[in-house]
């Protein structure tokens, strides 16, 4: 599919609503960077030992598949800058969960960089970004 | 073989149209359409009136009249009579487009002729296929098609859609409604959703406790987050879907027994709503234009990649974006009407452009839509803009879009036959 | 309490001990924004599932804490070593109070 501009932002507004997020700002909500910012705190940051899995491009945002895989990870924390809650998800993984993977499946509001973090046991963050195009819905 | 007054009758027919055909044909181009469908009547009167008479047009089709699937499921739901979404070929007919009810079994691309299971041969210089859909054999475990009458499929529109609906109304209180969803791609998306809006429909006021189960091979589908606040405001606790996700693509049905297996959990069913995965109707294959279940076009004029002389429209065509429904079939017929009659007698060809727009029901007055426009690219015909119902849209918002899917229905089905 | 609440649990009957184990969860719930409007252009109340835990026998196996960006009917899938019989446990919590619970044992060999 070719994308023009306008293709793109009839696209963003029309999946806004149409998965039942607001075309207006919340403002009590914390923005993505606050978000992420408070998840690291003063830990480095690693860009290895996690992995991020969702499609590449869907026709809507209404029920898209993600997959984090952090080995090892204690916690794990999903965010969608776009959309107008930025964290989606956070899982805290016990002894039992050994492959500290997740699979859920979540709304996207629009296209974005889709941000995961995972928190480890010697105090590093392993973060990863994936952008994501997120078409209108046809009839498919 | 001994010959009764009704064999003789019959035979006659069949037999007394074709000659027709050849003789009406001569000296002028000759177009076979084959199937009467949204793509096919669509075609061979756009061919026929937009020609001036300097194209014969030749329609072959099996059957009298068309039940469209399109507002079938309203049908079920007590919207539509099945008389309501019954056509008659007579104005097509009435428009001088040959009509040959017989079916077409054999096409000879080198000598470009066209056999019917009558025996005539039809001579052709354009052929255009719009046949539908077949369906993939094998595909769910333990239905084959001499079970579709324990468990109808009623994706081709008639009886089928006539049995689904008296099973349903016979379903006992508390009973089971169950459906097996097919694989992408097929014909009408968001089809088996709106069907099963449409027996909640029915249910909830005749038999509330009954439950609706939907095993389903895909993660999600058509109008997604439309159907499921539909279902969850008009039908709660009715409607259990189970998709990829907790094996909905991993069944098997004993149509003798009544049962559904979905990923090894037994079920007992009332009705089963069998839509096997499909591809396109058989005559596509037998003419040589499929790869894979499909027939391969070009987006231009819809003509197929492995021979310029035949076109498919439709559901049997692959094409690129555009879902499999009547009003792109419809659409299509017309770019390729178009460049049938720029081929054959040197009319202006105009650039194609494609559309199309799925309306469904979700309960009375509940209507919503999805559409997109279309162009074509040097690989397939892509999406160029679209727009969709929105959730928490007005109940007179609704309405009218409801109001509006009538309104598209009387056109295309006057589009199609001239009425 | 909402309406039509329905839990779903995948997990095998039976495994090897020290075995991995995959366990899918599904509960149907709108999971209702907080940012959208009614058909009167009211606004409607958020109202989600905001927390799974799933415990084996006691012990966390995970801990999720849900946002408005999880789809309406949250799915989650998640992996569990085990190394005897027991039962998982898993208990939906709703922004109403409610909370949902399902039940599934293993028998671990
Ligand atoms: C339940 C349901 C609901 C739907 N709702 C909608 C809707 O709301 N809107 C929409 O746009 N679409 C809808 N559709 C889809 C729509 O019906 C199809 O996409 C459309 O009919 C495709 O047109 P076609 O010409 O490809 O095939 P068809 O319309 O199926 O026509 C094919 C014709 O070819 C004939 N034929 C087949 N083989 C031969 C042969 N060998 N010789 C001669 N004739 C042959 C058949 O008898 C048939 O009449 C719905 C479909 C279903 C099942």
């Amino acid at each position: 599919m070719r994308l023009t501009r306008r293709t793109m932002m009839t696209t963003a507004c029309a999946t806004w609503a149409g998965i039942g997020l607001p075309a207006r700002a919340q403002p009590a909500e914390p923005d993505a960077d606050e978000v992420i910012a408070a998840f690291i705190g003063d830990a480095p940051v690693r860009s290895d030992g996690i992995t991020l899995d969702l499609p590449e491009s869907v026709e809507d945002g209404y029920r898209v598949r993600v997959e984090v895989d952090a080995p090892g990870a204690e916690e794990v924390l999903l965010i969608a800058p776009a959309n107008p809650v930025k964290a989606v998800v956070s899982v805290q993984f016990g002894a039992m969960a050994v492959t500290h993977r997740v699979v859920t499946r979540i709304r996207l509001a629009g296209p974005q960089q889709v941000v995961a973090l995972a928190r480890m046991p010697d105090g590093t963050v392993c973060r990863k970004t994936q952008h994501i195009d997120v078409l209108i819905g046809g009839c498919g | 073989m001994t010959l009764n007054r009704r064999s003789v009758l019959a035979g006659g027919a069949a037999t007394l149209a074709a000659p027709a055909v050849l003789a009406q044909g001569h000296g002028r181009s000759r177009v076979v359409v084959i199937g009467g469908g949204a793509g096919g009547a669509t075609a061979a009167r756009y061919i026929a009136k937009d020609s001036d008479g300097g194209i014969a047009v030749t329609l072959v089709e099996p059957s009298r009249t068309y039940a469209t699937c399109f507002f079938s499921n309203l049908y079920l739901g007590g919207f539509k009579t099945l008389r309501d979404i019954t056509h008659s070929y007579g104005p097509l007919a009435a428009a001088g487009v040959n009509v040959v009810h017989d079916w077409a079994i054999g096409v000879d691309r080198a000598a470009r002729t066209v056999t019917l299971a009558g025996g005539a041969t039809l001579p052709y210089d354009k052929l255009i296929l719009s046949p539908g859909i077949d369906f993939v054999e094998g595909s769910v475990p333990g239905w084959d098609i001499s079970a579709q009458n324990a468990m109808p499929h009623a994706y081709k529109a008639g009886s089928q859609t006539e049995l689904l609906k008296a099973q349903v109304d016979a379903m006992p209180e508390g009973g089971v409604f169950a459906m097996v969803a097919p694989p992408n791609p097929y014909r009408c998306p968001p089809g088996p959703y709106e069907r099963v809006s449409m027996v909640a429909h029915v249910l909830r006021d005749r038999n509330p406790t009954a439950k609706i189960v939907i095993a389903d091979p895909k993660p999600k589908f058509s109008k997604m987050a439309l159907f499921e606040e539909g279902w969850a405001r008009h039908y709660p606790g009715m409607i259990d879907w189970v998709g990829e996700d907790f094996g909905g693509g991993n069944v098997s049905v004993d149509p003798a027994a009544m049962t559904l297996d979905i990923d090894g959990d037994l079920l007992e069913v009332d009705v089963c709503n069998v839509i096997p995965a499909m591809k396109a109707g058989r005559i596509a294959d037998i003419a040589g234009v499929t790869e894979g279940n499909w027939a391969p076009v070009n987006a231009v004029d819809m003509s197929s990649k492995a021979d310029p002389d035949i076109y498919v429209l439709g559901d049997a065509s692959q094409q690129g974006d555009m879902p499999k429904s009547g009003f792109s079939a419809n659409s299509q017929a017309k770019v390729c009407a178009n460049a049938v009659r720029a081929a054959l007698i040197g009319s202006t060809q105009f650039p194609a452009r494609y559309a199309n727009t799925c309306w469904s029901l979700i309960d009375a007055e509940d209507g919503v839509k999805v559409g997109a426009t279309y162009e074509p690219t040097a690989e397939k015909i892509a999406r160029v803009d679209g727009f969709i119902s929105q959730v928490g849209e007005t109940d007179e918002l609704r309405r009218a879009t409801y109001e509006e899917s009538e309104g598209w229905y009387s056109g295309i089905t006057g589009d199609m036959f001239g009425t | 309490m909402a309406t039509g609440v329905k839990t779903r649990i995948k997990l095998p009957d039976t495994a090897g001990a020290g075995d991995v184990i995959t366990i899918k969860t599904q509960i149907t719930h709108q999971m209702e924004t907080g940012h959208r409007l009614d058909s009167a252009g009211v606004p409607l109340p958020r109202s989600i599932i905001h927390r799974l835990h799933c415990t084996f026998d006691g012990e966390t196996v995970v801990d999720v804490d849900l946002r408005p960006g999880i789809s309406t009917n949250p799915f989650f899938e998640f992996d569990a070593q085990v190394t005897r019989s027991g039962v998982f446990q898993f208990a939906w919590h709703d922004d109403d109070g409610a909370v949902y619970t399902a039940a599934k044992a293993i028998s671990v060999t």
